[in-house]
């Protein structure tokens, strides 16, 4: 309870002491000095997010689904200016809002563990309470780092220790991720190959804390109940696999100094010691001692850690980006606002709601998701924001280089005088296991004698009474000297009389020896203190100095930290600004390949005409060749007949002289026959006819020789032509392939240097998005998505509406009640929670398809075609979406002019109102299916479902 | 089936589920007709030379070593079985496996396993991602890690399945820090993926109109603003209705009936064959169980029982792979969570042992007819080439071409495939 007294003390001082420090910049709202520090490039014009988009996406933020349809119509419909600060103060008065941070705070704390040690049940409602009473951040925090589950009131914030089943290792990387926004694991082993910025001796440090916690099972009735005992605690020592340097450390918290602890000596150290089923008690609890440190608002990393987290809650990313790596490599997108933020959060005392609030105020959260335009207009001031930045670079990099020199003497110096306290630390702990080890001696000395003594004065008290009986019954035999019986019974009585007091000598001396093995014992003890004195004597000097350096070392090694950021958010900056200020220089290159495309598209026409005004030329050769070649064909047949022509009369020549001499022959034998004699006559005619005829034909055919050769002159001449003419043409043909070539280069080198911008321009957009200019798009987390789609298909509201009925029924409210503002948020309090139960086991199917795996993050985005598989074929989304009750569909059907059909739409699924384009489409959709308007609406609510618009938050 | 084999641990109790779920969902898991493509050689050369496949047979509960890999007969532990001849001169197995046996030229033994972990859950944990279970880090498994460094990144395919004994489909997670993307899609006793067919309320032409009309209004959003996420969520789309049309892979009743009976008119056999399709259409990972091992009585009798099985369906698959030219592309795993003891207790049973089993290694870089490392006489202690869960997980992914000594890289954290302190055998790999 004191201690309490005092934590809460100090935190008063220190957030007291913040407000004084911040009282100057607290004149200014949160909102207005988010954006005074991420202000946008120089000279980029930023307009707000359009109504619907901001109703969309502060309602997923705040509430964890879209608005209602009459909720997004009212809220377009109004006209007030302050509607956006309304709705934002009316989403956080709502149940959902304090379901919706639940859910939140439970997936960053637990990240889907099983639930084993705490029920779900009980659990959420440890949460829900929470946020409904606003718990400040540092209070919630602390339950969940001291709670041992055994308070049954505490017993739910235990679970973050009890469901990682205590374990030291899994408790420090988790505590480091969660709490304090640093992923140490891999320093668990050496010091991080990545992150230079994390030691060995930082998760070392972290895991003091934890290791001395351990779970033991208590039986409580038929029940097992695990709790959380703790040991004292000790230094940790521990070695780099790689560099093989023994180091040493005591429980230290990141950013944060080796604790001071109390010097117990062994078997002084607990509350409670430990032993079988016995929740052990230190005096001195490391635990509580890193809830006090982590959350007293004193600590950095702590802070940073969570207004970081609210931050990607409402931006979809943090200023520290990933969240669970704040290092000096990947500072904030501006550390100064970062610092800001924690400052501002510790000094409202961690108040969660009013931060989230600021947040959805600020213009950054308003600012819409599409890429900014025309930028080469903004060129010119971006050169002169490079300019600026260009002059602040180089003395952020001397601070850098010289703070950084400065750490690594400054580490080296804490690193000398860790090795100086080394040996002297280790001659303490053997010292102290020498003392521990003698205390442990003669406390079981001790034991033995008093065990011993204690059985001798329990045979004692059964031995004198035997004894008296003893000497009694042997002085009843003296008198009854004949009674056999009395005589045996008296010998019993005797004998175990005797017997006894052998016993008790036994045990006596037992007693003797048990005794006389104490002193040597005690002055074993008592001889092991001194050296632990002088140990400890010897120590203490040099725990001073390695404090002393470590403090040293951690200044230093804060301002190097810190000075690093500010010149990698600085280098951050000036690169957008430089690619920017480039713009016009990718841009004319563009021009000017661009002008280049005109002479090629002239030159290619120009060429293009050359062939074409070759064709005529290209015609008559052809022409030419044809008639050179008809005229040849036909001289040559000319030929070729006059030479048959010939040939048929020199046959005829040789047939009619054969037959004169024939004739002749006869006639030489036959002198006086008239006849022959004028067949002789005649024949000779004929010859010489013949003959003569054969000349003339001799003629023709040396005519047609003359003209076939003539046509073959004539042939060859125009054929010389027609090889020149085609040799001319494929040059022209050539020069309109370059053209052509030339013209495609130079719409492939406006290609490029059009890509090349565009590349830019990509690469700007991604960091608009790292830089909040741009709003992120925010997948919908798997219980976001399905509480999204319960919303839109009406399902919610329809068992909303049952619950509201039910209640009516068994629980109305009067009148009077009906007023109480109260009384009806109790109400929707109720209602939210009945409505949640009925409907929530549908919230596993979700979390089985889009969630990540227990225990790992669950930020990261992952599409699959099973998810697609499930929203085209899985029986319950089609089923969701089915007409009824007068949900999306049902209205989409019943409305019978289709322009107000696509309205009820896109207002029911997307929130928002469709463009004249989407309102045709719809209306062209369903014109087109009169016959099933039915299975048309149902179409059109799913496509929309499917949305990228509907998966996102934007 | 009357022998009470099974220790009470709680891997029993799971699979017992499964079983029951399977008994439940009967008569839902109806098939559509497939194209009944007839699978042949020319398929395989379809499949890009260089892609690689892994198949991992997992014998729940443990398979005892002696009853199959690495026979002892005629030992005080050997039990009562004889070792066979196989097709590889010098090499003898377990007469339990005499189809296996003739497949011996393309397997390789491994005798010499030490795990050193006799819990199911831990050593089942160690052999399928390579590392002793840490509280504070959680590794992906083998299947996990063969979908991220071997499937083709645009495959509408999954590259991680899992063939389970029973139950129905879904997705498992497997992949710890490779997120959810490459955890298994489970087969359920072998039937299609889960939400596969579209529902009979929707025809096909409402089918597609509405995805007709999602793609058009979804582009126009998209035209505002692309990004890597919602390419990646349009996506999905694509490739789920991509699946459906290639649903027939899945569909093992499109294989020949004769294969069917070649490899065994059982569960198991029909999950076998499946297998094989799988991997003849491209698919990067199976995973297939045996179930159960863990023969803590009547070891023998059991190993008769289910080793019969195995043989035949094992056989068939081998010979079938190496037929069709797989093999040399194909990496095929036989493991457990660990061997059986050598010493028989009371109740004719071996309980868990750790210290020295075998595990059996086939395709890839694996050398052919080959045994690496040796037990004792007796089988109680390796006493050459001993290998760890750690070296046969860096040896697997080396032998299917992935360096196994380098990293992946998740959200800016390096993350070693594979445990940087050991690395693969060289003697496993030509």
């Amino acid at each position: 309870m004191k201690a309490q007294v005092t934590l809460a003390w100090r935190a008063m001082l220190v957030v007291a002491f913040i407000q004084f420090v911040t009282g100057a910049a607290n004149a200014e709202s949160l909102h207005s000095l988010i954006d005074r520090h991420l202000k946008p490039l120089s000279g980029l014009e930023l307009q707000r997010c359009s109504d619907a988009e901001f109703l969309r996406r502060a309602s997923l933020d705040l509430n964890g689904m879209p608005p209602t349809a009459d909720e997004a119509r009212a809220f377009l419909a109004d006209t007030a200016p302050d509607k956006r600060e309304r709705l934002v103060d009316r989403l956080m008065a709502s149940p959902h809002y304090v379901r919706h941070l639940a859910t939140t705070l439970d997936l960053m704390l637990m990240e889907r563990r099983a639930n084993t040690h705490v029920t779900v049940d009980e659990w959420q409602a440890w949460l829900l309470k929470a946020v409904r009473e606003n718990k400040p951040w540092n209070v919630l925090a602390r339950e969940i780092l001291v709670a041992d589950g055994d308070d049954p009131s505490q017993r739910p914030p235990a679970r973050f220790a009890l469901d990682r089943a205590s374990e030291p290792n899994l408790l420090t990387r988790d505590i480091g991720r969660i709490f304090f926004g640093r992923d140490m694991q891999c320093a668990q082993c050496h010091d991080h190959p990545i992150v230079e910025d994390y030691l060995q001796s930082d998760y070392h440090g972290l895991l003091a804390f934890v290791a001395p916690t351990y779970p033991i099972v208590r039986t409580e009735g038929d029940k097992q109940v695990t709790l959380q005992a703790e040991k004292a605690g000790n230094d940790l020592t521990f070695e780099s696999v790689f560099l093989g340097v023994k180091r040493r450390t005591g429980a230290r918290i990141p950013d944060g100094l080796i604790i001071d602890e109390p010097f117990f000596l062994p078997g002084e150290e607990y509350q409670v010691a430990p032993a079988d089923n016995v929740k052990a008690v230190p005096k001195f609890s490391r635990r509580a001692k890193l809830a006090e440190l982590a959350t007293d608002g004193s600590n950095q990393a702590f802070n940073h850690n969570i207004v970081n987290r609210l931050w990607a809650h409402m931006l979809g990313r943090g200023l520290v980006h990933p969240l669970d790596l704040h290092h000096p490599d990947n500072p904030a997108t501006d550390p100064a606002l970062l610092r800001i933020l924690s400052e501002h959060f510790v000094a409202t005392n961690f108040d969660i709601r009013g931060f989230l609030r600021e947040i959805a105020l600020s213009d950054v959260y308003q600012r819409p998701f599409d890429a900014p335009a025309d930028l080469l207009a903004i060129a010119s001031q971006a050169a002169a924001e490079v300019a600026q930045l260009d002059e602040r670079r180089p003395s952020l990099e001397a601070a850098a280089k010289a703070s950084t020199e400065a750490y690594a003497a400054a580490s080296e110096a804490w690193n000398a005088a860790e090795a100086a306290m080394l040996p002297v630390a280790g001659e303490l702990d053997t010292v102290r296991a020498q003392y521990a080890d003698a205390k442990t001696k003669l406390d079981e000395a001790t034991k033995a004698a008093a065990d011993a003594t204690a059985q001798l004065q329990a045979k004692q008290t059964v031995a004198e009474p035997v004894q008296q009986a003893a000497t009694a019954a042997e002085q009843a035999v003296k008198a009854l000297a004949d009674d056999k019986e009395l005589a045996e019974a008296a010998a019993k009585f005797v004998a175990r009389s005797q017997q006894l007091v052998a016993e008790v000598l036994a045990l006596t001396k037992a007693v003797e020896e048990k005794s006389a093995a104490m002193p040597p014992l005690t002055d074993a003890w008592n001889n092991a203190k001194p050296p632990v004195d002088a140990a400890l004597t010897k120590v203490t000097p040099l725990t001073t100095s390695f404090k002393q350096a470590e403090q040293a070392m951690l200044v230093v090694r804060t301002q190097a930290a810190a000075d690093e950021r500010a010149l990698a958010a600085l280098d951050r900056r000036l690169a957008t600004a430089r690619s920017v200020a480039g713009l016009p220089v990718l841009d004319q290159a563009i021009v000017l390949a661009k002008q280049a495309v005109p002479a090629c598209d002239a030159a290619l026409v120009a060429a293009q005409n050359e062939l074409t005004d070759f064709a005529p030329i290209v015609a008559k050769v052809e022409a030419d060749v044809l008639a050179a070649t008809n005229a040849m064909t036909v001289a040559t047949q000319t030929l070729e007949a006059a030479r048959a022509e010939g040939t048929k009369r020199s046959e005829l020549v040789a047939a009619i002289q054969a037959a004169f001499d024939a004739t002749e022959a006869a006639r030489l034998k036959l002198p006086d026959d008239a006849v022959l004699a004028d067949a002789a006559t005649k024949l000779r005619e004929r010859a010489l006819a013949s003959q003569s005829e054969m000349g003339e034909t001799q003629t023709q055919i040396d005519a047609a020789t003359a003209a076939q050769d003539a046509a073959g002159k004539v042939l060859a001449a125009v054929q010389a032509t027609v090889v020149a003419t085609v040799a001319q043409r494929a040059e022209r043909e050539q020069a309109m392939n370059v053209a052509n070539q030339a013209l495609a280069a130079a719409q492939a080198d406006v290609a490029a240097k059009q890509s090349q911008y565009d590349q830019v321009v990509a690469e700007l957009t991604d960091r608009w998005t790292r830089d909040f200019t741009v709003a992120a798009l925010k997948p919908l987390t798997p219980e976001q998505l399905c509480w999204s789609v319960f919303r839109v298909t009406g399902v919610y509201e329809s068992y909303w509406q049952v619950e509201v009925a039910e209640l009516d029924k068994t629980a109305a409210l009067t009148d009077e009640q009906k007023q109480d503002p109260a009384q009806l948020a109790a109400r929707a309090v109720d209602l939210e929670q009945r409505t949640f139960d009925k409907l929530k086991a549908n919230v596993a199917t979700f979390v089985g398809l889009y969630g990540a795996g227990a225990g790992q993050p669950q930020g990261d985005f992952f599409s699959t075609a099973d998810q697609a598989l499930f929203a085209a074929n899985g029986g319950v989304l089609n089923s969701w979406i089915a007409p009824s009750n007068n949900n999306v569909t049902d209205r989409v059907i019943k409305q019978t002019d289709p322009r107000i059909a696509a309205e009820e739409l896109y207002l029911g699924v997307l929130s928002r109102l469709p463009t004249e384009a989407e309102t045709e489409e719809v209306v062209t959709y369903l014109s087109s299916r009169t016959a099933d308007r039915n299975v048309a609406a149902q179409e059109l609510v799913w496509s929309l479902l499917n949305l990228a618009e509907f998966r996102f938050n934007h | 089936m009357s022998v009470n084999y099974a220790c009470m641990s709680s891997e029993h109790g799971i699979a017992r589920r499964r079983f029951l779920g399977t008994m439940a969902a009967a008569g839902a898991g109806a098939m559509t007709g497939g194209l009944g493509v007839f699978t042949n050689p020319v398929i395989a050369q379809q499949l890009q030379s260089d892609q690689k496949r892994i198949v991992v047979f997992n014998m729940h509960g443990g398979l005892s070593q002696l009853e199959s890999w690495d026979p002892k007969p005629g030992t005080v532990t050997g039990g009562p079985f004889r070792a066979i001849p196989t097709s590889v001169p010098g090499i003898h197995i377990s007469e339990l496996l005499p189809q296996t046996a003739q497949q011996m030229h393309h397997l390789c033994l491994a005798r010499g396993v030490n795990t050193s972990e006799d819990d199911h859950g831990k050593g089942t944990y160690m052999m399928l991602t390579g590392r002793r279970q840490s509280p504070a880090n959680d590794y992906p498994q083998i299947g996990a890690v063969a979908a991220k460094a071997l499937a083709p990144a645009d495959s509408p395919l999954p590259g991680h399945i899992l063939i389970t004994p029973g139950g129905s489909g879904g997705r498992g997670n497997e992949s710890a820090y490779l997120g959810p993307k490459y955890s298994s899609i489970y087969l359920g006793n072998g039937n299609p993926p889960q939400n596969t067919v579209r529902p009979e309320t929707i025809n096909e032409a409402s089918d597609v109109a509405r995805q007709n009309f999602r793609r058009t209004v979804n582009e126009r959003f998209l035209n505002r603003r692309r990004t890597a996420v919602t390419e990646a969520f349009t996506y999905s789309y694509e490739q789920a209705h991509q699946l459906m049309q290639q649903r027939e892979v899945f569909d093992v009743t499109n294989e020949p009936e004769a294969d069917l009976d070649r490899y065994g008119k059982h569960d198991f056999g029909r999950h076998c064959l499946l297998a094989r399709r799988l991997l003849e259409r491209g698919i990067t990972f199976v995973q297939l169980s045996h179930s159960n091992y863990d023969t803590h009585n009547e070891n023998f009798n059991f190993h008769i029982e289910q080793l019969g099985e195995f043989d035949q369906s094992f056989a068939c698959f081998v010979a079938d792979i190496a037929a069709r030219g797989m093999l040399d592309s194909t990496l095929i795993v036989v493991l457990s969570e660990f061997g059986r003891t050598p010493n028989i207790n009371l109740y004719y049973g071996r309980d868990h042992w750790s210290k020295s089993w075998s595990v059996c290694l086939a395709g890839c870089r694996i050398p052919r007819g080959a045994v690496y490392g040796k037990t004792s006489a007796d089988g109680t202690a390796v006493e050459d080439g001993q290998i760890d869960h750690g070296e046969l997980f860096h040896t697997y992914l080396q032998a299917a071409g992935v360096d196994s000594a380098g990293s992946f890289n998740i959200d800016g954290r390096a993350m070693p495939i594979a445990d940087p302190a050991v690395t693969a055998v060289s003697q496993l790999l030509t």
